[in-house]
């Protein structure tokens, strides 16, 4: 049968039909598609045996590659090092620079031609190798392990090397800030609680290296973890093929105290001259073991409050809200002997108390007020994202079962652990924070410019000082409303030799010796009339930098190349720093000279002065109260601080001098010059200070 | 029986010997769009995660000279939204499902990704068709991501010491060819464009002809292709071909030789040397070359310069892959008493011996065995394996060589590397960027 269909009628209706389904299509995309059904994450029960000489080995096969990962831990309890603070450290570091059969650059060989890496550290050593080579990299491996020897020249050439991270570490707000927090949480008695310092560092020993070896390195202690390429029969062969013989034997113990709270909060603050941010870590210890049925909450809890991505309310209080700084987060792991809360930011100075009270304000509401149900799902979605990508690495199957060994957590607790955090609920949340987060007994540590930040922070409870290492320094509350700082400078000049004795010196040549990890440098000055001024470096017997000023220019020659200076204020620089006894200036007009207050330098009470220049420069001097030397000077300019020590006066012609003079900030490394020579008023040529040759 | 012994004791002694014997196949499938889109999807479901991805053929090399820095700016402006995800969304839609997101630029390509939980596929292709297909480039995004740059450049370059070296190794050695200018490109050129500028950037660039989207984990094939086709398919090619440069640098006649003060504390010497684009068997053995300088403690400048001469604190080599031909870099931060044209001599001298001494057996079975290892380790997760899926069909148009690209170094000889550090280590072959700390300024 035929049937006639308007053409013109399906056309059009085609037509329509066709915008139409095109307008449901494009609808589609006007919304986030929905998930699918949550897939279950599989986590897999490694393989575990030990060895009888009491070696733990856990074994987590992965055959996608053909790579074996070894992990040698040392399951020892804390250590308290005491006087010898980072000697478990610098053990660690030793055990690849020599063996009974091999040298360093052996090792290195070994390793590099089989194209592994290795690594060791004061609780074991690390290694990644291809299947085919695990052979000839456990050989390496187990010797550096079983055989170190710890040579002399590798020791000395790693304390060198440890000094100088510390020294430069010292200035840095962010290691001031861990030292503070350290210690005013944990006490520096407490094995968290230790600081490694210069001094500690200096102290430490080859015998206390070798020592830590003999008493911790024992295989009743160990695991080897196993991630990788293996199997059961392979790993066991391994095992005891590379460990066997390895002797077990006693360990030492340590009894570890609980840690309490905080009587009060407080705010613990650590001066930083100059600087232009502070860095502010609100904590407190917290009391919370591995495996706490509370765990899981406070790691909800806390990603609330603090999440290490946009979604934490700190980030978008103190970021996004306020603008005070790139990111604001805390957090709050489990220990088990004591964990640490920390919310954490860097700011600049202006904000740095209304940050603090930012950080208040959120934990106090997270205790106040439930949390929204969509703000916890958010963050179950966060957590369980977070879950499913670690399980991409096999490593984290081994880190679970050592964590199971380590801490005795139910077999299953990382294969329920999704489940569980699924059930906690706000109410849960609510009860951790108020449990866990106490606002009136938190550590408020700051690390800042103290002129410009700390009488703001007096508003969030007693302020406490603390020097780069975390201890406590005294801020004397010494009267000086009848000291003047001229009489401070010439109680200095007084104390040296006498006012009208130091103004009679016009020239003066001094050579100063500082040893370096880069070896020996020695510094020769020689000032001229009070106006001209030279300054050469030596290294290996050759100038490697000289500075000149003829009173009017100044030039600067580094290994011979020679450039004049043409920026006025640089030149002016030198002008200032021409005379070698420059406090006797201060006293001159067109110096503005004030007193700051009274510090403790290193423990000795001094009077700070700030000294502003004709020109504007300005420069913060340090006079000890009792000897009346001058014992620092701390100098900004083009954004560096120059700190300069000095110590150890003697008498030289019956003035006296500093014998050492420590200079750090504008330096790679910080220098300890000491004084080898000086003479007063010596014959000097014009030409020795001519910028022109 | 004994035949059976001898077999088996051959098949296991051919196992041991083979030069390669990795196990790992890394297997995938790919197919185009009929709107040019190339798609490719490697399925691995050992983890409840995946990775999807978008590489677009346009870096800095694509841009027009007074318009520097475009490549890199989209980047940025690209997380600005699109017609259907408000400002600032892209984060929140990833982070609220559990994933993490990010994205890089280079000379040559522009790069996003977000590894999801493998239930959230559905969002990754969203994100990324809205993308491709209308995101907002429009004033208000524009003016806010120009802050955020300038911020970066100050940070990443300006601020960090020694962080102006490739910019100024690249102005140097280039004078024709678009890698002269840097990645981040100049904030004059950002500040002087209009939102047309921007419109058609976009327009040439984002479209599915001179993109590849490339998937790694736990998916099902028929639907993810499926998925795909409704997200993808309706996109519109771009109407003309893609502007690909086509200029040739050329011979540097060096050496360029230029100093840089900067807030440092350690002099450096940083050197660029021309050399062919990766892919060439030339780029391979210089690769090598680059390893046995610096690769490891027992490395060719690591244990003369920094170990027994003592006259740096670091030292190395690094090839920079690049499509069109590029440089290899070579560098050392000097130590503190010496000075920088000792350093350099110390470098050259090492070179030296590379170029007059043909490698050792034993140093060269080295160079194999760090290759292999890292060859094998550089696929493990579903980021790296989608990225580098994407890389090879993009530069090479082959996507398989992440299963054979070994086979090129494999291919090196001692004496090609001799060869290529006798061609292109050379003086006139080489830019050197001198560092000084301010200090010393005159």
């Amino acid at each position: 049968m035929n049937t006639f269909i308007d053409k013109k009628l399906l056309l059009s209706g085609l037509i329509v039909f066709g915008l139409f389904h095109g307008l449901i299509a494009q609808d589609f995309r006007a919304h986030a598609p929905e998930p699918g059904p949550a897939k279950p994450i599989e986590i897999a029960s490694p393989d575990q045996f030990a060895l009888e000489n009491g070696m733990k080995v856990i074994l987590v096969e992965n055959h996608k590659i053909p790579v074996v990962n070894f992990q040698l831990f040392i399951n020892r309890d804390p250590l308290v090092e005491g006087e010898f603070a980072g000697f478990s450290t610098m053990a660690g570091d030793l055990l690849a620079t020599g063996t009974t059969s091999r040298t360093k650059a052996e090792i290195d060989a070994a390793i590099d031609f089989i194209g592994a890496s290795m690594t060791t550290s004061s609780t074991g050593a690390f290694g990644s190798t291809l299947t085919k080579h695990a052979d000839a990299f456990l050989d390496v491996y187990s010797d550096v392990i079983l055989n170190p020897v710890f040579p002399e020249e590798e020791f000395e050439k790693l304390k060198t090397q440890t000094l100088s991270g510390l020294a430069a570490a010292k200035a840095e707000p962010e290691s001031i800030a861990n030292n503070v927090v350290s210690k005013v949480n944990y006490g520096p008695e407490h094995p968290y609680g230790e600081v490694q310092t210069e001094e500690t560092t200096k102290a430490i020993t080859l015998q206390k290296c070798k020592d830590y070896y003999q008493d911790y390195f024992k295989p009743n202690l160990a695991f080897l973890v196993i991630v990788g390429d293996a199997n059961h029969d392979q790993a066991m062969a391994w095992a005891e093929k590379y460990f066997g013989t390895w002797k077990p034997g006693p360990v030492p113990r340590t009894v570890v105290s609980p840690v309490p709270l905080p009587e009060e909060t407080a705010v613990r603050f650590a001066d930083k001259s100059g600087a232009v941010q502070s860095v502010i870590q609100v904590t407190q210890p917290v009391d919370l073991k591995p495996g706490d049925k509370d765990v899981i909450a406070v790691r909800l809890m806390n990603n609330i409050l603090g999440y290490g991505g946009f979604s934490g309310r700190l980030f978008q209080d103190l970021r996004e809200d306020k603008g005070y700084t790139y990111g604001a987060y805390s957090s709050l792991n489990s220990d088990p002997y004591v964990a640490l809360f920390n919310a954490e930011t860097s700011v600049r100075n202006e904000v740095t108390d209304s940050s603090v009270e930012a950080i208040l304000y959120e934990i106090n509401k997270i205790r106040e007020e439930p949390v929204s149900d969509k703000e916890l799902q958010l963050t179950k979605n966060i957590t369980s994202g977070q879950f499913a990508r670690a399980m991409e690495r096999p490593q984290t199957i081994a880190t679970f079962a050592l964590n199971i060994a380590r801490y005795g957590l139910p077999e299953d607790y990382y294969q329920t652990y999704l489940q569980r955090m699924e059930a906690v609920t706000v109410a849960d949340i609510q009860r951790v924070a108020r449990k866990y987060l106490q606002p009136d007994h938190l550590n408020i540590v700051v690390v800042g410019n103290k002129d410009e930040v700390v009488d703001k922070l007096k508003a969030f409870g007693p302020l406490y000082y603390y020097d780069n290492n975390g201890d406590p320094v005294q801020i004397n509350a010494t009267d000086i409303s009848d000291v003047t700082p001229e009489s401070v400078i010439k109680g200095y000049l007084q104390a040296i030799g006498g006012v009208s004795k130091v103004g009679q010196i016009k020239n003066v040549k001094a050579e100063m010796v500082a040893k370096t990890p880069m070896g020996e440098i020695s510094m020769e000055v020689m000032h001229k009339d009070n106006m001209k001024s030279v300054m050469k470096i030596s290294a290996q017997g050759m100038v490697v930098q000289e500075q000149r000023f003829d009173g009017e220019k100044a030039m600067i020659s580094q290994m011979g190349n020679k450039e004049l200076i043409d920026d006025p204020a640089m030149v002016n620089r030198f002008k200032e720093n021409a005379a070698y006894f420059e406090d006797l200036k201060f006293l001159q007009d067109g110096y503005h000279i004030e007193i700051k207050g009274v510090e403790n330098v290193d423990g000795i009470p001094a009077y700070r002065l700030v000294v502003t220049s004709p020109a504007g420069s300005i420069s913060t001097y340090f006079y000890a109260l009792e000897s009346k030397l001058k014992i620092r000077q701390v100098q900004s300019a083009d954004g560096n601080t120059t700190n300069i020590d000095y110590k150890d006066y003697e008498d030289h012609h019956g003035i006296l001098v500093p014998k050492i003079m420590s200079i750090s900030g504008s330096t790679p490394v910080p220098m300890s010059f000491e004084l080898s020579s000086i003479e007063f008023n010596p014959e000097l040529e014009d030409a020795w200070f001519s910028v022109d040759n | 029986m004994k035949r059976f012994i001898r077999f088996s004791l051959l098949f296991v002694l051919g196992a041991c010997s083979a030069g390669v014997t990795f196990a790992q196949t890394i297997p995938f499938e790919e197919y185009d769009l009929p709107n040019g889109l190339h798609v490719i999807l490697h399925e691995d479901h050992s983890t409840p995660i995946v990775a999807v991805s978008v590489m677009y053929h346009v870096g800095s090399k694509n841009e027009n000279p007074e318009r520097t820095g475009f490549a890199h700016f989209f980047e940025h402006l690209l997380f600005e939204g699109s017609d259907n995800i408000g400002r600032g969304e892209y984060a929140k839609y990833v982070e609220s499902a559990g994933g993490v997101l990010n994205a890089n630029t280079s000379n040559d390509r522009t790069y996003y990704y977000e590894v999801l939980p493998s239930n959230q596929l559905a969002l990754g292709l969203w994100l990324e068709s809205e993308r491709m297909m209308h995101a907002k480039v429009e004033e208000e995004g524009i003016e806010t991501q120009r802050e955020v740059v300038k911020e970066e450049r100050r940070q990443r370059i300006d601020n960090q010491p020694y962080g102006t070296f490739l910019q100024e190794i690249m102005a140097h050695a280039f004078t024709v060819h678009p890698y002269r200018w840097p990645v981040i490109g100049s904030m004059e050129h950002l500040n002087a464009a209009k939102e047309d500028d921007y419109v058609q950037f976009y327009r040439s660039f984002y479209v599915p002809n001179n993109a590849v989207l490339s998937i790694a984990g736990d998916f099902d094939l028929e639907e993810t292709k499926s998925l795909i086709g409704k997200y993808f398919a309706p996109i519109q090619p771009s109407e003309k071909p893609v502007y690909r440069p086509n200029i040739t640098e050329p011979p540097l006649k060096g050496p360029v030789i230029d100093t840089i003060y900067d807030n440092i504390q350690l002099p450096a010497v940083i050197q660029g040397y021309r050399i062919p684009a990766q892919g060439t068997p030339d780029f391979y053995a210089v690769s090598m070359l680059a390893q046995l300088l610096s690769q490891g403690q027992s490395s060719r400048f690591y244990k003369a310069l920094v170990d027994e001469q003592q006259k740096a604190v670091f030292a190395g080599s690094i090839p920079l892959p690049l499509e069109d031909p590029g440089i290899v870099i070579a560098y050392g931060i000097a130590n503190l008493n010496v000075s920088t044209g000792d350093l350099s001599s110390a470098m050259d001298e090492e070179i030296k011996k590379v170029q007059e001494n043909l490698i050792s057996e034993d140093e060269f079975q080295k160079l194999r065995n760090q290759v292999e290892k890292d060859f094998i380790s550089s696929n493990t997760t579903m980021a790296q394996i989608a990225e580098s899926l994407a890389n090879y069909y993009l530069y090479f148009g082959d996507s398989n060589l992440i299963n054979t690209q070994i086979d090129q170094y494999q291919a090196v000889t001692r004496q090609d590397i001799q060869r290529v550090a006798q061609r292109y280590f050379t003086p006139a072959n080489r830019v050197e960027m001198i560092y000084l700390p301010k200090s010393v300024k005159p």
